[in-house]
């Protein structure tokens, strides 16, 4: 059985996931609101009871690579003094879901 | 054959529906479900609080889980805006005077300071909150961004960020003036923080390379303290000198961590991780209830997520004979 569950979902704040959640089973947010879903009954009921769309590993990984593909652009195209700025970021990187 | 009562002294409470507590090892009967149940300690444990308002990265904070405050920060330019929380949800507040990001806060949502940063330039703006509006207070000596902060609105402490080098500075707020106090032993910026003025606590942060040192004030001089495990900046702390919480920041490249930490005065043992990573948020609260709250994502977008940190946390347990 495949250790997780990959879905979308938007977190909509208060009790979005709550302690409970967070000790039944792996929860970690991903860019593109993806999420990494421990793979047992109460993760997958945590993901339809937030309205979330499953996906398959290859599907999620797609959307945060879209996401950082579009932010990786966003940075190339910032002015040198907001690249300076303090503070400021680094350029993204790409991110490999589990 | 003994009976409850005999062993505890009271009989099971009897309860249509689950009770909110907390206390560990309480035990009831559910009549609605004709069950008995308990709480069980699940150890620490993230969970998703109220989302702010205003995303935004490299802002400041204080208060409690259950009052906070997110001060200023950076959307795509400086930012004025206050949001209080309430332990569900964020409402706006009066806006700060002088827009900014990378700055300090301290003290409490009715009591707050909010100190330094940096607007087109390094700030050494001073404002204190009042649970409604922002009002000017004495200015720090070295302007800096990336500073540290904690304490209270009338006994404040500063110390680290940068000017146009990483600073060892640390200066003492009496509600009016800022006075210079005891140098960090390790000059740096982009730290975590925790304390009050005379028990402050700096940890990790970046000089010319991530540092996991951590260092406690007790009112004039800093001593060395037990190293994060995970060396990182841009992180968020919130607590006491004893009793302390790390979480986030960036370790290596930007992205952020989920990592978090909890420090008993001597060492930092690993807690549990935040469920969305970042770098550049801020935090309140204590150790055993925290906040984490905007930041910065692995796609640098500007986060409005907000976690509430417990440890411990309950679970509630259906009491089986099997």
């Amino acid at each position: 059985m495949a250790l997780f569950i990959y879905g979308t979902a938007t977190n909509y704040g208060k009790n979005f996931f709550t302690v409970e959640d967070r000790r039944n089973f792996f929860l970690r947010s991903y860019p593109g609101d993806v999420w990494v879903i421990g793979n047992n009954e109460k993760g997958a009921l945590w993901l339809a009871e937030k309205n979330g769309v499953e996906k398959t590993k290859a599907e999620a990984q797609a959307i945060v690579d879209a996401e950082v593909t579009a932010a990786q652009a966003a940075w190339d195209a910032l002015p040198e003094e907001q690249k300076n700025r303090p503070g400021s970021n680094q350029r993204p990187t790409a991110i490999t879901l589990p | 054959m003994t009976t409850y009562k005999e062993i505890f002294g009271k009989y099971v409470k009897n309860y249509s529906s689950d009770p909110s507590s907390d206390i560990e090892g309480q035990v009831w009967y559910n009549s609605t479900s004709g069950v008995f149940k308990t709480n069980l300690n699940a150890g620490a444990a993230w969970a998703s609080g109220g989302n702010l308002a205003t995303a935004r990265s490299l802002l400041g904070g204080c208060g409690t889980q259950t009052a906070g405050l997110a001060i200023g920060g950076f959307t795509t330019t400086s930012s004025n805006a206050t949001e209080e929380y309430n332990g569900s949800a964020w409402t706006a507040g009066g806006n700060l005077g002088t827009a900014r990001y990378f700055l300090a806060g301290a003290g409490l949502q009715t009591a707050g300071l909010a100190f330094g940063g940096y607007t087109t330039a390094n700030s050494n703006a001073t404002e204190e909150y009042d649970g409604s509006a922002w009002a000017g207070g004495g200015n720090l000596g070295t302007a800096r961004n990336g500073l540290a902060g904690c304490g209270t609105q009338t006994a404040g402490l500063a110390f680290g960020g940068q000017t146009t080098v990483v600073v060892n500075n640390t200066e003492e707020y009496d509600g009016s003036t800022w006075t210079g106090g005891g140098n960090l032993n390790t000059a740096r910026e982009r730290p975590g923080e925790a304390g009050i003025q005379t028990a402050g606590l700096i940890m990790g942060g970046q000089t010319t390379v991530v540092v996991a040192n951590t260092e406690e004030y007790d009112g004039s001089a800093w001593t060395a303290g037990g190293n994060l495990n995970t060396a990182r900046q841009l992180l968020a702390g919130c607590g006491t000198q004893t009793e302390g919480l790390a979480f986030g920041g960036r370790i290596s490249t930007v992205g952020g961590s989920g990592a978090t930490e909890e420090y008993n005065g001597t060492s930092w043992t690993t807690g549990a991780s935040l469920t969305t990573a970042r770098e550049q948020l801020a935090g309140a609260g204590t150790q055993t209830a925290g906040l984490g709250f905007g930041g910065l994502t692995a796609v640098s977008t500007n986060s409005a997520a907000t976690e509430e940190y417990s440890d411990p946390s309950f679970l509630t347990k259906t009491i089986t004979t099997s």
